[in-house]
């Protein structure tokens, strides 16, 4: 590591500080555009993120700056990554949003989207506890509405 | 109504939660999953109800509706298209129509008009052989920064003020003039891409591109003139000749000084020309090519032969040759 390596500490919302390269860090567009404007004092407060989920961000961080790294290793580590239970995938999905990192945003709805596709209504539901506060008539009437989707 | 008292007691402890992020996080787990799939979240709560009209990339093709062969796809296909023009809420970016074997033209020019303000990325494979004539809107659509047509044929404008922001142009089987081509061309000033494959026969087409960097062209090679191409990189030449004399690799690469890869495959054309017609034995100037790659060439036929020995010998920085020799099927790597 060069002695140039500039340093950040990012501080989750549950008080932990985290130790940072910023050219990993600025992997997030939030934290880029507070280091470019200058408003970086010595900590990033970051008061949307938990530390566990943090380490799972700076865990993808590090991966994805690894230099000559190969696209085949970058997507098994990729496909391990999101193989979590919903609750941290959402966490991670929020991070994600927060710390506006698209490329980590997009990897991580994929996972989402993979879960939805192909299933039924009913199964989608099942599976994301969503509740359906439809009445039978109002349900056929969006089905008759785009026959072609539910076939 | 059923009471709700036996569904709740099945629930896990888990709270729904996906329904509940930001409309941004939705917008892109509705991008990410195929166009059916993102409708038919639309029937999953009231919550769900329209999200999926805001999605700003949409595909329809074939698989939207091959599965019920008792209708008339064409129907259907128009059924999909009234729904989005009444459903669809905010700016669609990016648009593919994949509908090449529908045997009966849908009618797609309101769709164009609603898609004209904001669209960047429009893919448009068309029935083939139908040749859908394209609305003049389509001269419109400002944003575009991709145009992808197949099968269909488009007109001069009257007041095209060009797409200052197209960025890659291909057009297959698309018929049109070697007027409207050389005008939509030299009105797209940021084009770095364009592939033109036509079957038509067309008079020679001016390519005045001052950005562009790959170009590929099928068809007849001679009505193609690089006027002003100072920084294309890879050329992609594909096709017959019909008359020798009319093939000028000169005027062709004229304008070619930043060339580094070319690939040329004369098809299967015969290269006839008028007794004393003479092939130049270099090009009056020096290319930079790096690469030349010929494909289906035969060793004996003497003035395509010719014609390969004039580019060679313009070409002293040549490092890499690769030619398919289609007599023989043997491979010659020069490195």
């Amino acid at each position: 590591m060069s002695s140039s390596t500039k340093f950040l500490t990012l501080k989750t919302n549950d008080k932990e500080e985290f130790v940072l390269d910023e050219a990993i860090a600025i992997r997030s567009q939030t934290i880029k555009n507070m280091v470019e404007d200058d408003c970086v004092s010595n900590v990033i407060p970051l008061p949307n993120v938990d530390s566990k989920t943090m380490i799972k961000v700076i865990e993808y961080w590090k991966k994805h700056s690894e230099e000559g790294i190969s696209k085949d290793k970058l997507m098994d580590f990729d496909k391990a990554f999101v193989k979590v239970d919903q609750s941290i995938l959402y966490a991670l999905i929020l991070a994600a949003n927060f710390l506006n990192d698209a490329e980590m945003l997009d990897m991580i709805c994929q996972e989402v989207a993979n879960r939805i596709k192909g299933k039924t209504p009913e199964e989608i539901r099942k599976e994301f506890n969503i509740e359906n506060d439809f009445t039978p008539e109002e349900e056929e009437e969006i089905r008759n509405e785009n026959v072609w989707a539910f076939e | 109504m059923m009471p709700p008292t036996g569904r709740e007691c099945c629930q896990s402890l888990m709270p729904d939660i996906i329904s509940n992020l930001p409309h941004n996080v939705i917008d892109v787990i509705l991008i990410l999953l195929p166009f059916k799939d993102a409708v038919r979240t639309s029937v999953l709560s009231k919550k769900w109800r329209y999200h999926w009209c805001r999605r700003t990339e949409l595909t329809l093709d074939e698989s939207l509706w091959k599965q019920r062969e008792d209708l008339n796809p064409t129907v259907r296909f128009r059924e999909i298209i009234s729904q989005l023009l009444t459903l669809h809420e905010g700016p669609i970016t990016k648009f593919t129509l994949d509908i090449v074997h529908l045997k009966r033209l849908p009618e797609i020019d309101d769709f164009i008009y609603f898609l004209r303000n904001h669209i960047q990325d429009l893919v448009l494979r068309l029935p083939l052989r139908k040749q859908y004539a394209l609305p003049s809107t389509l001269f419109t659509c400002s944003q575009l920064r991709h145009l992808n047509l197949h099968s269909c044929s488009i007109y001069h404008p009257s007041a095209f003020e060009g797409f200052d922001k197209l960025i890659s142009l291909e057009l297959c089987g698309v018929s049109t003039s070697s007027e409207l081509l050389e005008s939509l061309i030299s009105h797209c000033p940021l084009l770095e891409q364009l592939e033109l494959s036509t079957s038509e026969d067309l008079d020679m087409i001016e390519i005045n591109a001052p950005m562009l960097r790959f170009f590929s062209f099928t068809g007849n090679i001679s009505s193609i003139y690089l006027k002003n191409v100072p920084r294309l990189v890879e050329a992609f030449l594909l096709g017959d000749i019909e008359q020798t004399e009319s093939l000028d690799f000169a005027k062709i690469f004229e304008s070619c000084s930043a060339l580094e890869q070319l690939s040329l495959d004369f098809l299967s054309s015969e290269f006839v020309a008028e007794e004393g017609y003479k092939v130049p034995k270099r090009l009056p100037f020096n290319l930079n090519v790096r690469r030349f790659d010929l494909l289906d060439i035969s060793l004996v036929e003497s003035y395509k032969l010719s014609h390969i020995l004039c580019l060679l010998r313009s070409f002293p920085y040549l490092e890499y040759l690769e030619m398919q020799v289609c007599s023989a099927l043997t491979f010659f790597n020069l490195i």
